[in-house]
């Protein structure tokens, strides 16, 4: 009795150190940068909606959405009601019915006319756990984009250096965005242990982000070495985490950031 | 040993989660809702709705320095310590908000009362508001439709605003306040910015006292009339001291940063001296 005790005791132990590590499987592909918003929907009796990062990334800037816009980067976190989608405000400011992409108007979001283009609209968002067929799939989308090191993820860096995508940086109608700043330059950032710098470009980031993405809400200072932060930090999904790990390259691709090669 | 080691890692778990303030991006206010300011210091204790006060109706009809200096509103939620005597006394909300003065017209309603009566609640949900469905008098879309717009904040160029008439912004109050004769105005000058790569600061003092006077910045958010003698920097201005006293919540905000970096920078190498 006391061996078998002491066995499913190991035992015990073993599962809980191993089942922890285990849990950041990297989601596939298609589901990388996926967001469920769930604020009122379930609420409401609707199914919850899922956004998916890669399409509208391939059309616009980080900018649009998270700098004029205004949404948070956080699942949750900007409280979209069918009402400010109706006035015009966060997903309604381009599903309105109206605006135009590709020749094509783009569906309102959220709507009071029952039935509207055959009941078929609300689904088109509020899909989680019903099988909806996409307008768009993921994989032929991205057939031909450059992808990110042995993965399915798309180098969106890449394929907008080859002109695959040209994301827009502003929303028609949207004023005041022709006072570009020139980016500073690069500069390395310590990294505190064996690893090598990280050398931070600001021009990279700021052609999809501008200042006002990060500035002041992320990063609030302007002073290199004010905000402190590590890796536990970004891990945990703040800082550079925000981004990286659930819409940009995930964090797993160390060498794209720790590239200073400066003998340490 | 053992607990010495616990005791320390719990400590630095915890140093690690309580300053996680910053490094995220929460929700940002829409255009209806930038300026907001709620105020809680009394209502919930007597049994009342915390109040919304939405700076944007106002601006539209006074200018900064009627509230904040000649009534003397605080410029952060809750330290102006508004309660109801004090309103029916006269003083804050209700410099205005007595029953009698008129605006536009009309008399403008009064700010509290000693014991409302049933039939005066809607009177009271009129600022008392948080948390229920009340029917404004003005509409934040009807009210701005034609103005000027900007990014960010209101969404509205005030300054365009009010310079092609579309609100005149009163800047006393007759009979309450007065003004003493306006002083000479400094010419803009240039703030240099820390980082070589940013564009300097052009500062207007023009553009400022149209609605802050002098008294609104002098000499309690900037102490010196001397160019260098307050030193800070956009760490405080993040913080929402100087400038970001009215540019994080009121006034246009820090978002925008080419509204203030305007300068053009010359660069060395493209062909300048």
């Amino acid at each position: 009795m006391k061996g078998a005790l002491r066995a499913w005791t190991w035992l015990a132990l073993v599962f809980v150190l191993v089942a922890p590590a285990s849990a950041r499987d990297r989601p596939v592909s298609a589901d990388y940068g996926k967001v469920i918003i769930d604020n009122f929907s379930s609420h409401q009796g609707m199914a919850a909606v899922r956004f998916d990062h890669w399409f509208h990334r391939s059309k616009f800037t980080c900018r649009v959405c998270h700098g004029d816009i205004g949404f948070s980067m956080e699942a949750n976190g900007t409280k979209i009601t069918a009402e400010t989608n109706m006035r015009g405000f966060y997903c309604g400011s381009c599903h309105n019915g109206r605006s135009v992409d590709d020749g094509e108007s783009i569906f309102p979001a959220c709507s009071t006319i029952p039935n509207l283009r055959g009941g078929k609209v609300c689904a088109r968002c509020h899909s989680v756990g019903n099988n909806i067929r996409e307008n768009r799939d993921y994989l032929s989308f991205t057939r031909n984009l450059p992808k990110a090191r042995g993965e399915d993820l798309v180098d969106w860096e890449e394929a907008e250096a080859r002109g695959l995508v040209k994301p827009a940086d502003t929303l028609p109608g949207t004023p005041g965005k022709d006072r570009a700043l020139r980016a500073q330059e690069d500069f390395s950032i310590r990294s505190k242990g064996w690893m090598p710098n990280i050398i931070f470009s600001h021009k990279k980031h700021a052609l999809w982000n501008s200042c006002e993405a990060c500035h002041p809400e992320i990063f609030p200072s302007v002073k290199r070495g004010a905000v402190k932060y590590s890796m536990f930090e970004i891990f945990d999904g703040e800082y550079c985490g925000l981004c990286h790990d659930r819409v940009a390259f995930p964090l797993s691709e160390c060498e794209k950031c720790h590239t200073d090669n400066v003998r340490k | 040993m053992k607990r010495v080691l616990l005791a320390v890692f719990v400590v630095l778990v915890s140093a690690g989660m309580v300053s996680a303030q910053t490094g995220l991006k929460k929700r940002r206010a829409l255009p209806f809702e930038f300026g907001r300011v709620v105020l809680n210091n009394y209502s919930e204790k007597a049994g009342f709705s915390p109040v919304i006060f939405d700076h944007w109706v106002h601006r539209s009809k006074y200018t900064c320095r009627v509230c904040h200096v000649d009534i003397g509103f605080a410029m952060k939620a809750g330290l102006t310590n508004i309660n109801a005597s004090d309103n029916m006394a006269g003083y804050y909300c209700g410099a205005c908000h007595d029953g009698k003065m008129l605006s536009e017209g009309q008399p403008v309603f009064a700010a509290c009362a000693k014991k409302p009566s049933p039939g005066e609640k809607e009177r009271c949900d009129r600022c008392h508001s948080f948390g229920k469905e009340v029917k404004k008098k003005y509409g934040f879309a009807e009210f701005t439709q034609r103005f000027p717009k900007e990014r960010f904040g209101n969404g509205i160029d005030w300054e365009r605003t009010e310079a092609e008439g579309y609100v005149k912004p009163l800047d006393v109050i007759p009979g309450m306040t007065a003004r003493k004769k306006a002083l000479p105005i400094a010419k803009d000058f240039v703030l240099d910015a820390r980082l070589e790569s940013m564009p300097n600061i052009i500062f207007s003092h023009k553009k400022h006292t149209v609605w802050n006077g002098c008294e609104l910045c002098h000499p309690e958010i900037f102490l010196g009339v001397k160019k260098g003698a307050t030193r800070y920097s956009m760490e405080e201005i993040f913080r929402g001291q100087y400038c970001g006293v009215c540019h994080m919540n009121v006034a246009f905000p820090l978002l925008d940063c080419q509204r203030c970096h305007s300068r053009p920078v010359q660069w060395r190498n493209e062909g300048n001296p």
